[in-house]
């Protein structure tokens, strides 16, 4: 899981682009748009809404560009940024009574990949975790994408949040409790299958 | 330490020191449940690391780029817009406290108005009709009068000028002096 550290460049970057020049900001979003997209990819879990919420994300950076205290790491401020995004998108698509199809995880890049059986394992890989992460609440993903995804410390994914330290503790705690309990019963399901399907077949 | 001690400890095997984690695992070997929990969440975690990192689609920055220039346009739009606002909104309250005397006010200033450009042009007019009955003078007087005698009005008419003006400094000192 990657780290994003500043380097001097970047801090000209960002300098250049707070005094308005589009083309430093531009560069910004070049050296980021990887972990910004994949963040929004897994709390929004499709393509087309993280390609969306990974260009507010930016836009909104842009926006309070000004306001960015250089002490801060830029990455953690730029994903809290995306996470805060997301976390109020998913909370809208919740209250929306929108359609369970809608719902339902995409099966994107399937076209294009199929054929082989490792592409064949490593989406349905990704399904499953997918699956696991819509399971939780919207703070709750967040900080396990934060933890797992991009190395960030207690403090760092409680800053990040808006939370307390001891409330990123406890709700990581429960997540990762829940999501061990719902892995485990998923797989049950997924070996009593197997020997059923094996049964009817002899 | 107890059960509930050792399941808050389940998932900061990473963050444990030498002999929590000696009792952690004695723990795991005889507790069926947290050792299911364990493995389960490892399971998971390997998965989870392992998931590939997704690339947007190419052109992510352009794209970036065009969503810029609508915002900006947005944002002049909404400026544009305020600012509009504003001035009918003053209008308006102008036109609530003040409509009645801006009634009564308004014909006479534009009366004035008519009036002081009327004035202007006429002061204009009368100007132009001086300023060539001059040339027409002096264009005479240069015709008829040799160039010594031209030299020595012009010497005389500057004298009497200076003479003039002298005596109007000298008055006005006087009259100002005398006011006090």
């Amino acid at each position: 899981m990657a780290e994003y550290q500043r380097s001097n460049e970047e801090d000209q970057w960002i300098d250049r682009a707070a005094q308005g020049d589009d083309d430093a900001f531009a560069q910004i979003v070049d050296s980021y748009q990887v972990p910004v997209y994949n963040l929004c990819y897994r709390m929004l879990g499709n393509r087309e809404e993280a390609e969306d919420a990974a260009q507010e994300t930016f836009l909104r950076a842009y926006r309070y560009l000004k306001r960015y205290d250089p002490k801060r790491k830029f990455a953690t401020w730029l994903l809290s940024i995306a996470s805060h995004y997301c976390i109020d998108r998913l909370r809208r698509r919740r209250l929306q009574l929108v359609s369970l199809d809608d719902l339902l995880p995409k099966r994107e890049g399937a076209a294009s990949t199929a054929g082989t059986e490792a592409n064949y394992l490593q989406i349905e890989h990704a399904e499953e975790i997918r699956s696991m992460l819509n399971g939780v609440g919207e703070k709750d993903r967040a900080a396990v994408i934060l933890r797992y995804w991009y190395d960030f410390s207690y403090e760092e994914i409680a800053e990040s949040l808006s939370l307390s330290l001891s409330a990123v503790k406890s709700r990581l705690h429960r997540t990762r409790r829940e999501m061990a309990d719902r892995w485990s019963i998923q797989n049950k399901a997924f070996v009593n299958g197997g020997r059923q399907d094996e049964a009817s077949a002899v | 330490m107890k059960h509930p001690q050792f399941e808050a400890l389940l998932f900061e095997m990473d963050q444990l020191g030498r002999e929590e984690l000696i009792a952690l695992k004695a723990h795991l070997r005889e507790c069926e449940h947290c050792n299911a929990v364990v493995t389960s969440w490892s399971d998971l975690e390997g998965k989870m690391s392992s998931a590939p990192q997704l690339e947007p689609a190419t052109g992510f920055t352009e794209r970036f780029r065009e969503r810029l220039v609508v915002y900006k346009q947005r944002k002049q739009d909404r400026l544009t817009l305020a600012v509009i606002l504003a001035i009918l909104i003053s209008l308006i309250i102008v036109s609530v406290f003040f409509g009645a005397e801006l009634l009564t006010f308004l014909p006479s200033a534009v009366s004035f108005l008519l009036k002081s450009i009327n004035g202007l042009v006429r002061l204009g007019g009368l100007a132009t009709l001086l300023g060539d009955f001059a040339l027409v003078l002096i264009e005479g007087i240069t015709q008829s009068l040799s160039a010594g005698l031209l030299l020595a009005i012009s010497v005389a008419a500057s004298g009497l000028a200076l003479i003039w003006l002298f005596s109007v400094k000298n008055s006005g000192f006087k009259l100002y002096e005398g006011s006090k």
